[in-house]
């Protein structure tokens, strides 16, 4: 029976939680964030579009995927919202994960989006996940436990089997491969859409393809690209 | 309101702190319940976030026995861990898989799993629920996908029933909830009543022989720190100084951590139930256990990485290596071994 003693701590907790149902702040709204994957200017075609990297190689995209966690917005009187459970996979084969709502967002001036692209070390921990993370969605890890944060796949002929393929992921250290993307925003530009450029080119930076072209677990090849890729996304 | 859930809160707390120190096995209705023999450290697995349910166990045996889970449908989580064999593929030092492929390692044992940290040979795999994406998706296991897998369930109408049953009546079947009921029947799989257990409880009847003693106090001095009691492994990664194989260049751990500190270091086996999982080691290279304690007192290979509590050898003659296995021999659990719950049904 000496769980009894837990009894105390719930009381406050039920209480406050009762209490905060009775209290609505300021008006909230829904903001569609939208992501447009890209290779440079152009609007990125899978399989058939062919793009030129800043090396000079010439390369086509089958696949593009990553996560996004832990979003949240800064305001311009510094308070900051928070996206509770915030896990969304990107897929450019898929366009309805192309953009998606966030809920109950103060109406106030947004200045920065801050992300991570990854998944959370607690996350890669825990057991088998739903949604977006379920396994079932093809971003984890079947003989080393964790997350792929993100997926590059395509075709290049100076590549070995002229293909290339790049898989990020990791969680412990010394190769979380796990990166914060912060990005600020004009005033001006809030509406209730947020439209933000990935641009697969960043991939690319300080790559050749025909020496790097397979990245497909954890370690320093893949912290390299995890730093490459961040540069990925900006506000057009 | 809130004076109606707190006692409800208070007893399903209370209720469940006393299913988990309540040893005892026998169920009705078939129910199986995780218990912590007096004397085990606490489980690793949290149970709070996937509870154990007839339904849901039922549903986890069905899959684990159902070659459905391979490309071909020629290959069960069950080929290769065998009941009578401690969840092991008998006879067969490198486990083989789909299409006759041959991998690189010897079968782990599924037992007492809701204790182990990390899984395979290398801990590469860190959570029970997730295990089952190796064998899966490996291509010389069951060269599949888990999307393949929840789309060929999706297809049946008995799995339908059955994951509705187990998770729900809107419960669609999602790679997750697959995950979740395998992970129901294998963190069941518990053994803790060999003669080894029964002894240390003192129960009534039961006694070690006089080799079997001496084989105990052999096995305290030698082999302990690593297969610690009562789980019989520490849980850790060592090398214990197997001559590498040059053409499986299996390196152990080093292949997730990259750490050059981990060359060579595999899992810790438990030796529960060792007398029937032969071969053994990582690639089974050892028919009997003979040829282990051969290794350990006369075969051992030095190197950088060896675990330092084997730097020094171990010394026994031939009379002692007798008693030891006598003793390893009271680690058998026979109605573990033996039990229907855990066998094919047709439920």
């Amino acid at each position: 029976m000496k769980n009894i003693r837990y009894y105390p701590t719930f009381l406050p907790l039920l209480l406050s939680f009762f209490l905060l149902q009775g209290f609505t702040s300021q008006p909230e709204n829904t903001i569609t964030l939208k992501i447009n994957p890209k290779f440079g200017t152009q609007n990125l075609v899978l399989e058939s579009g062919k793009y030129v990297t800043t090396n000079g190689d010439t390369v086509s995209v089958n696949r593009l995927r990553f996560y996004m966690s832990a979003i949240q917005f800064t305001f311009s009187d510094g308070s900051v919202y928070k996206e509770s459970n915030s896990y969304h996979l990107i897929d450019a084969e898929d366009a309805a994960t192309l953009g998606f709502g966030l809920k109950d967002v103060p109406k106030k001036d947004i200045t920065a989006i801050t992300f991570n692209i990854g998944v959370d070390s607690l996350a890669s921990v825990s057991g088998a996940l739903e949604g977006d993370l379920d396994p079932v969605k093809g971003m984890y890890w079947a003989w080393n436990s964790g997350y792929i944060n993100a997926k590059l796949e395509g075709k290049c002929r100076v590549a070995e089997n002229e293909e290339y393929e790049f898989h990020v992921g990791g969680y412990l250290p010394p190769y979380a491969a796990i990166r914060k993307v912060n990005l600020k925003i004009d005033a001006q530009n809030t509406g209730n859409t947020l439209a933000l450029t990935a641009d697969v080119q960043a991939w690319f930076h300080a790559i050749q393809l025909s020496k790097t072209n397979r990245i497909v677990m954890p370690g320093e090849q893949a912290m390299k690209m995890a730093d490459n890729y961040i540069q990925m996304f900006r506000i057009d | 309101m809130k004076t109606r859930v707190l006692p409800v809160c208070i007893s399903i707390i209370v209720l469940g702190a006393g299913v988990l120190l309540m040893a005892n096995t026998e169920e009705p209705n078939n129910q199986v319940k995780v218990v912590v023999p007096k004397g085990w450290p606490k489980p690793v697995y949290d149970f709070a976030k996937n509870p154990i349910t007839p339904e849901g166990f039922s549903l986890g045996r069905k899959l684990f026995f159902d070659p459905l889970l391979s490309k071909d449908s020629s290959t069960s989580c069950s080929s290769c861990h065998l009941q009578f064999t401690n969840y092991t593929h008998v006879d067969h030092s490198l486990s083989h898989g789909i299409y006759g492929a041959k991998g690189t390692r010897n079968t782990l044992s599924i037992m007492n799993v809701a204790w182990s940290k990390n899984f395979m040979w290398d801990g590469g795999i860190n959570n029970i629920e997730v295990q089952p994406l190796g064998p899966i998706e490996n291509p010389v296991e069951m060269d599949n996908t888990l999307a393949n897998v929840v789309a060929h369930l999706k297809k049946s109408p008995a799995y339908r029933e059955k994951f509705k049953k187990a998770f729900g009546d809107s419960a669609e079947i999602t790679g997750q909830r697959v995950l979740k009921a395998l992970a129901q029947f294998m963190v069941s799989i518990q053994s803790f009543n060999s003669k080894y257990d029964k002894v240390m409880r003192k129960e009534k009847g039961v006694e070690f022989t006089e080799a079997e003693t001496r084989g105990l106090k052999l096995f305290r001095k030698n082999c302990e720190s690593c297969h610690k009691e009562p789980l019989f492994t520490n849980n850790s990664f060592e090398n214990n100084g197997l001559p590498p194989d040059p053409k499986l260049k299996d390196g152990g751990r080093i292949k997730i951590t990259h750490n050059p500190d981990d060359s060579l270091k595999f899992k810790v086996p438990s030796l529960r139930n060792i007398e029937v999982s032969y071969p053994y080691m990582h690639d089974g290279r050892y028919r009997n256990l003979e040829m282990v304690l051969f290794h350990y007192t006369a075969g051992i290979e030095k190197s950088k990485t060896l675990s330092p509590k084997l730097g020094k050898g171990i010394t026994m003659g031939e009379k002692e290596k007798k008693d030891l296995i006598a003793f390893l021999k009271t680690l058998t659990d026979k109605e573990f071994l033996t039990n229907k719950r855990f066998s094919y049904s047709t439920e």
